[in-house]
């Protein structure tokens, strides 16, 4: 059974190895996708296998989570005219327009 | 249209085919790429094996401002906004990324009332209105997010389609089921 410690770990270099290959797919929609600035995309692009096994072994996640509290309650809460799409897109919209540090 | 180097053509002929593949009409394609219209003609039959579609576009901003497509148009913008000053993009790639973006989390919803409501054609008439300023983004009151509205329109305290969505917005109309009594066996 794998340690949470060792969780946070993989999950870690899974997010690395996965945005390098959304850069390579589309450079443009992966910087919307993962909300980071140009840069970013650029020192990501550039990490080799051992640059990632080494970033990614740290009891913290090296990513965060964005939503606020309202954030979450509305594309949570059911209610009148709020089919699936609505919430998804409202969602989506508060992500896009979210500064990326 | 201006000789093209060769580089320059083949990246355009590989961006314009990707956006015929998403829906692209000539007319659209002669805005965003270089190339001359019996090349983008020719390409057009090629990648879909018809003729383009002839006839008018959509022109109407109107259409923007109902409730659906409203922020689906919305969606589809803040996509766009988010990379169209990325170095290094053109307007043709990014309206290529932001339209494959957009129907991606629409796609993934499945809504079965709520499928890709806004076409390329008009994702890309969207920016030009944007551009024209006869469409804007403001502000809603509530949710403090950026929705597309009319120019011009009277937008104190502005509230949008998400959090005050119209009385019986979303609302499908009811299907006739096998058990509902049709008015011909009703006496």
């Amino acid at each position: 059974m794998k340690s949470l410690l060792e969780e946070v770990q993989e999950l870690n270099m899974t997010f690395l190895m996965l945005a390098q290959r959304l850069i390579a797919d589309d450079r443009f929609a992966a910087i919307a996708k993962m909300n980071i600035t140009d840069e970013q995309c650029n020192v990501i692009e550039k990490l080799s296998a051992s640059d990632i096994i080494a970033l990614s072994k740290r009891n913290q996640f090296l990513f965060s989570f964005e939503l606020s509290g309202d954030e979450v309650e509305r594309s949570l809460s059911t209610g009148r005219g709020s089919n699936s799409m609505t919430k998804a897109a409202h969602l989506s919209i508060a992500l896009l327009n979210k500064e990326a540090v | 249209m201006s000789r093209l180097d060769l580089l320059s053509e083949y990246q355009q002929v590989q961006t314009a085919i990707e956006l015929i593949e998403l829906g692209a009409r000539v007319q659209t394609l002669e805005d965003v790429t270089e190339i001359n219209r019996c090349r983008l003609v020719r390409l057009y039959k090629e990648v879909r094996g018809e003729a383009p579609a002839k006839g008018q576009l959509p022109y109407s901003t109107d259409w923007y401002a109902t409730w659906k497509p409203n922020y689906h148009s919305t969606l589809f913008l803040s996509f766009f906004n988010r990379i169209k000053n990325l170095p290094d993009i053109t307007y043709s790639r990014a309206l290529a990324s932001a339209y494959k973006l957009y129907s991606e989390q629409v796609l993934m919803i499945e809504d079965e009332d709520d499928g890709v409501v806004l076409s390329f054609t008009r994702a890309w008439m969207l920016t030009r209105f944007i551009e024209s300023k006869q469409l804007e983004l403001c502000t809603c009151s509530n949710c403090q997010l950026p929705f597309v509205v009319l120019s011009y329109s009277l937008n104190d305290q502005f509230v949008c389609g998400l959090c005050a969505p119209p009385s019986r917005a979303g609302v499908p109309l009811k299907r006739p089921t096998a058990a509902t009594p049709t008015l011909a066996t009703t006496p």
